[in-house]
């Protein structure tokens, strides 16, 4: 692009910028492709993701199109009555099999990957709310606070940072399962407490990110003029302060969401996760290196989890780096 | 000086902290941790948190418990493994993890710089294409997929390379690709536009002028301050490598203390779990810190005491 640096500084729009820049749009029809299928599974053609059929057990991938089991289609109907009719519209009793394969007791790998996105989006974007939250909050106090509070809550993210927060969410996760009759009383099952604990310990960076603009807005005018006018610390931190965080939290949000997944993906790997029947990328993951043994080399099941876990991260990392670059105020290099 | 004293002072007070919280948490378990989940006669329980101080005030017990900790590096007796103790079962199993762990870095600095000055090199050429998009994925990918599918080729594809425990030094090549080649990609990415930004300096064209070959130029003159980044990357890279190592100890069956972490996790042993925190934190403090002093060394800008 041979602009001028006058009319590079006459900027054209930020999504306009994001969507030029390399990779950008494959990574986005990535992520929408993948979102998209996630929240059709209950629509999708494919056999439901716990059932097993003794005679399709270590099959690879080898798509054939057959009758769904009546019975299983009157259950899924039971559960979801609009979305099972609308499958039965659009494909009739029909499904794919086999399209990535099955595992060891017949259950049909696409199904479960497509369900199992479900959860790995949905816990990746829950405990990622959860640690914007706290790192907002936290990041705002510290900025606006000011002087030794700032210093002292600052002191404490970077001691957080030394330690290695993996394990202490794998031994939280662990203890509070012994809890787990308690914490059901009040509501949080076992996919809660996973995305709370997650989220709990993915904060600090936003944190950071939160309090360095903070400052840096702190030096513009309208912050002087709104506390000039009276306007109460509370209020000033909601109603003038937020709504101008909101780009760097986006940016760090987007770069979050594949550091909290990763999270996910290995304490289900390590059976700490999703439990069963539900299934995430991770569990998935765990189960086809298991299945590795020398008799029945079954790669589908190790490769297809890897891909999808793959291809989301990379598409997601790469979308949050030219978001960043984007939303860059600085003339590009 | 004085900044590393309050480093090292922010970190025993987050080893102090450490410590306190997982001594909260065990102890407000509901019953003793040598009951498996049954129910025991209660002169049985008695007798059980008598010889383990277990029966004293949550007071006494704190004081009494940061002193073996931290005066006589008594981390307790083993839950799990019930005829060791902690500090044991640590001191076999940290030198396996430091050794995966350093053939890790290894793997990740060799095949990082390797990459990211081929990638410098031949900028906008494919190779720099190839390389930087083999990157961004390699990034991306969670080291148990990478595992899988090294296992799948390696192993199973070409029966090249043995997938389990660590009898011999060809053990040790899976899990180190699988542990450091996510990283390797961070860091070739990094080096790479740390060359860029260096390589159009006009001291860089001085030394060209006065002849030298591009490798020489490479090697001698731009690396120095590209690898600056990389040095910072170093901290978190190793962290992210014996974090990573749970999983990988785990996959390889390679008796670190990873591995043993994770099982101690599963069977409520939370006096090994505390354990392996501690050295975890330590270690990653300790390299934090030589970071920070590598980087002061190697960047002359900044000050002798950094």
């Amino acid at each position: 692009m041979t602009t001028s640096p006058g009319e590079r500084q006459a900027r054209s729009s930020w999504p306009r910028r994001l969507l030029r820049r390399p990779g950008t749009r494959p990574a986005l029809a990535a992520l929408l492709t993948i979102l998209a299928l996630a929240l059709l599974a209950p629509v999708l053609p494919l056999p439901q993701q716990g059932e097993t059929h003794a005679e399709r057990a270590g099959r690879g991938p080898s798509p054939s199109w057959q009758t769904a089991d009546p019975q299983v289609l009157r259950f899924a109907s039971e559960d979801r009555p609009t979305a099972t009719a609308v499958r039965r519209a659009l494909f009739g009793d029909g499904e794919l099999v086999g399209l990535l394969g099955c595992d060891a007791l017949g259950r049909d790998e696409a199904a479960r990957l497509v369900w199992g996105a479900r959860v790995s989006l949905l816990v990746g974007l829950a405990a990622t709310l959860v640690s914007v939250v706290l790192g907002v909050a936290w990041g705002l106090a510290a900025g606006l606070l000011g002087g030794f509070w700032d210093r002292l809550m600052m002191r404490i993210v970077d001691a957080l940072y030394a330690v290695p927060l993996l394990f202490v969410v794998i031994l939280l996760v662990a203890v509070l399962r012994e809890r787990a009759a308690e914490l059901r009383a009040i509501g949080i099952d076992r996919t809660v407490l996973l995305l709370l604990v997650i989220g709990a310990v993915s904060w600090l960076t936003m944190a950071r990110i939160v309090r360095g603009q903070v400052l840096a807005l702190a030096e513009r005018e309208f912050l002087t003029a709104a506390r000039a006018l009276g306007v109460g610390p509370v209020r000033l931190a909601l109603r003038h302060v937020l709504p101008n965080l909101m780009g760097v939290v986006v940016v760090s949000l987007t770069l979050t969401v594949p550091r909290v997944m990763l999270l996910e993906a290995f304490l289900s790997f390590l059976g700490l996760g999703v439990e069963a029947p539900g299934v995430s990328w991770g569990t998935l993951a765990a189960e086809g290196l298991e299945n590795l043994t020398p008799v029945s080399v079954s790669w589908w099941l190790v490769v297809f989890p890897g891909l999808a876990l793959a291809i989301t991260l990379g598409a997601l990392g790469l979308l949050g780096d030219s978001l960043r670059d984007a939303l860059d105020p600085r003339p590009s290099r | 000086m004085r900044a590393v004293v309050s480093r090292l002072l922010g970190t025993a007070l987050v080893v102090l902290a450490v410590v306190s919280l997982t001594f909260v948490l065990v102890r407000s378990l509901p019953g003793t941790p040598f009951q498996d989940g049954k129910d025991v006669d209660p002169a049985v329980r008695a007798n059980i948190l008598r010889a383990y101080d277990l029966d004293a005030p949550l007071g006494e017990q704190y004081v009494r418990y940061l002193g073996d900790v931290f005066l006589r590096f008594d981390l307790g007796p083993s839950f799990s493994y019930r005829d060791y103790d902690v500090t044991e079962i640590l001191a076999e199993s940290l030198p396996v993890s430091l050794l995966l762990g350093g053939c890790a870095m290894a793997v990740a600095l060799v095949v990082g710089l390797g990459a990211g000055a081929l990638a410098a090199r031949r900028r906008g050429q494919w190779t720099d294409t190839l390389v930087m998009t083999l990157a961004s994925v390699g990034a991306a990918v969670p080291n148990f997929v990478l595992a899988g599918v090294l296992v799948l080729v390696f192993v199973f594809g070409a029966h090249l390379l043995p997938v389990a425990g660590l009898s011999t030094p060809a053990h040790l090549v899976l899990p180190s690709l699988a542990l450091g080649l996510p990283y390797a990609a961070s860091i070739a990415r990094l080096f790479r536009t740390g060359l860029l930004e260096v390589l159009g300096e006009d001291w860089i064209r001085t030394a060209r002028a006065k002849g030298l070959s591009p490798t020489a130029v490479l090697v001698r003159h731009a690396a120095r301050p590209a690898l600056l980044p990389v040095v910072s990357f170093l901290g978190p890279a190793l962290a992210g490598v014996l974090s990573g190592s749970l999983v990988i100890e785990r996959v390889f069956a390679v008796p670190g203390m990873g591995s043993h972490f994770v099982e101690s996790a599963f069977a409520a042993d939370y006096n090994l779990a505390l354990g392996v925190i501690l050295v975890y934190t330590l270690l990653v403090s300790a390299a934090n810190l030589a970071v920070d002093v590598a980087y002061g060394l190697l960047d002359p800008r900044i000050g002798a005491d950094a």
